[in-house]
């Protein structure tokens, strides 16, 4: 493997794994890892896919396959009356509306109401934070975690 | 930059004059969204009446004794622990695990486009209307048609049970649907947190020879207490108030087992027409939820204050 003497720099470099049967060994862990992530992936999205699949399905598909199988042929009727007969461009508007009425107003109330909060224009930026001792012993509002004074934590 | 001439002064204050102006709006709002229906509530809490033009006649606390003794108001309250434990408890420990998992080793050892994908996939229920998960959660539990029923048949169970049907099996299955919207909420919190986390520490402590679960408890579950903090308030706040998925899935049923506050005091408003008694089960869960909040963040800020004294 690479030599070691190299300081990591610029990412928590793995210091173990000096083996040349770690690496292997890594290198399977890293599949189960992935794919377990990908197991509850699939879980939460199975829902989804269910209803995907069973919006494109005809109601005699339905009672004799099941919901689980997959549509034997796209059947869109299902979709069109539902569009035209609860008039879903009416209800897509309502909710643009309201919506846009409640980010515009909420976002004005809370400009006009709003308090510097502890990490202001600090937490921003990876690293930093509002130093508590600002201005005593820090000359800056925000210290990084390079600051050698104590507490560096938002006050 | 300290001199301060007398005239700087009256300029300073006569700009903080104008600062109220700014309080208004929100003060009009606070009071037309909030303290004007809290106090109605109280009001209605204090009266017999069936709502609308019906009379209202005074019962003082009268509603809250008869809520002492109301075992249906009490079971509501012992499913809003279950509800504390299926929204805030367990999609936290998932999420924590998770956006470890995610950030540290997916993100480093497979790739960040991997992990944001992953990340995407989790978080999609929380996008999702509660409306309309709660309709195709209620039709995958279905005992007849639903999907659950479906793939366990075809599995070789012969009787699945009635998900949502039966008094036993009611709770957890509302408490899965809950864990499932939920779980997405902490993981891309938790994933924000550790991103603000210096790198810098975890080396030193790899240095000291520090192993994964080592640093994990020492570095990453400290620095990202605020956050933990953030998310047991806003999800227990949640919990505490569910309504939404209980209205589409259960309405409370089957006998009582899923009922919670929220629904218990719609219930009683709309259903029942006890409005009175709706409004005190109202008071009473603001009130609990009020406390809840206040304790959090008490134990927050103590918990801050420690920090920075333990650090001096």
């Amino acid at each position: 493997m690479t030599t070691l003497a190299q300081a990591p720099t610029q990412v928590a470099a793995p210091v173990t794994g000096t083996r040349t049967g770690d690496r292997h060994h890594r290198g399977a862990l890293r599949w189960v890892v992935l794919v377990g992530c990908a197991v509850i992936a699939v879980l939460m999205l199975a829902p989804f896919v269910l209803m995907l699949i069973n919006a494109f399905k005809s109601p005699a598909d339905y009672s004799t396959h099941g919901p689980l199988s997959l549509p034997t042929n796209l059947y869109f009727a299902g979709l069109t009356k539902f569009w035209t007969t609860v008039d879903f461009p009416v209800k897509l508007w309502n909710s643009i509306w309201t919506s846009a009425a409640v980010s515009v107003l909420g976002t004005g109330l809370s400009l006009l109401t709003a308090t510097r909060s502890a990490s202001a224009g600090c937490a921003a930026v990876r690293g930093w934070w509002r130093c508590s001792c600002w201005p005593t012993c820090c000359r800056r509002r925000c210290c990084c975690t390079r600051c050698t004074r104590w507490p560096r934590r938002w006050a | 930059m300290s001199v301060q001439t007398p005239r700087v002064h009256r300029a300073a204050r006569r700009r903080q004059a104008v600062y109220w102006l700014y309080l208004l709006p929100g003060v009009i709002a606070l009071t037309a969204v909030i303290i004007v229906p809290f106090g109605l509530n109280v009001f209605y809490s204090l009266h017999r009446w069936k709502g609308g033009l019906s009379p209202m006649r005074w019962y003082g606390f009268g509603n809250y004794t008869d809520l002492l003794h109301d075992a249906a108001f009490w079971s509501s309250f012992r499913n809003s622990v279950w509800m504390i434990v299926a929204m805030v408890v367990v999609p936290t420990l998932i999420g924590l695990v998770l956006a470890a998992v995610l950030f540290d080793y997916i993100g480093k050892n497979v790739g960040n486009r991997t992990a944001s994908f992953l990340r995407a996939t989790y978080y999609l229920p929380q996008i999702m209307p509660v409306a309309v998960a709660g309709i195709v959660w209620n039709w995958i539990f279905n005992a007849e048609t639903g999907s659950l029923n479906a793939l366990l048949r075809s599995i070789g169970v012969a009787h699945p049970p009635n998900w949502l049907g039966s008094p036993s099996t009611a709770l957890p299955a509302v408490m899965l649907v809950l864990v499932w919207i939920q779980i997405g909420y902490p993981t891309v919190i938790f994933m924000s947190a550790l991103q603000r986390v210096d790198p810098e520490l975890y080396e030193a402590a790899e240095l000291d020879g520090a192993g994964w679960f080592r640093r994990f408890r020492a570095i990453t579950i400290p620095q990202i207490k605020p956050e933990t903090f953030v998310i047991t308030l806003t999800c227990t706040i949640a919990a505490l108030k569910v309504f939404a998925p209980i209205y589409v899935l259960t309405r409370g049923g089957p006998e009582l087992s899923t009922l919670v506050p929220s629904y218990y005091s719609f219930l009683n408003f709309f259903d029942k027409s006890k409005v009175g008694y709706g409004a005190a089960v109202a008071t009473v869960l603001t009130l609990v939820i009020v406390v809840v909040a206040a304790v959090i963040q008490l134990l927050q800020n103590r918990s801050a204050r420690r920090d920075e004294e333990g650090v001096r």
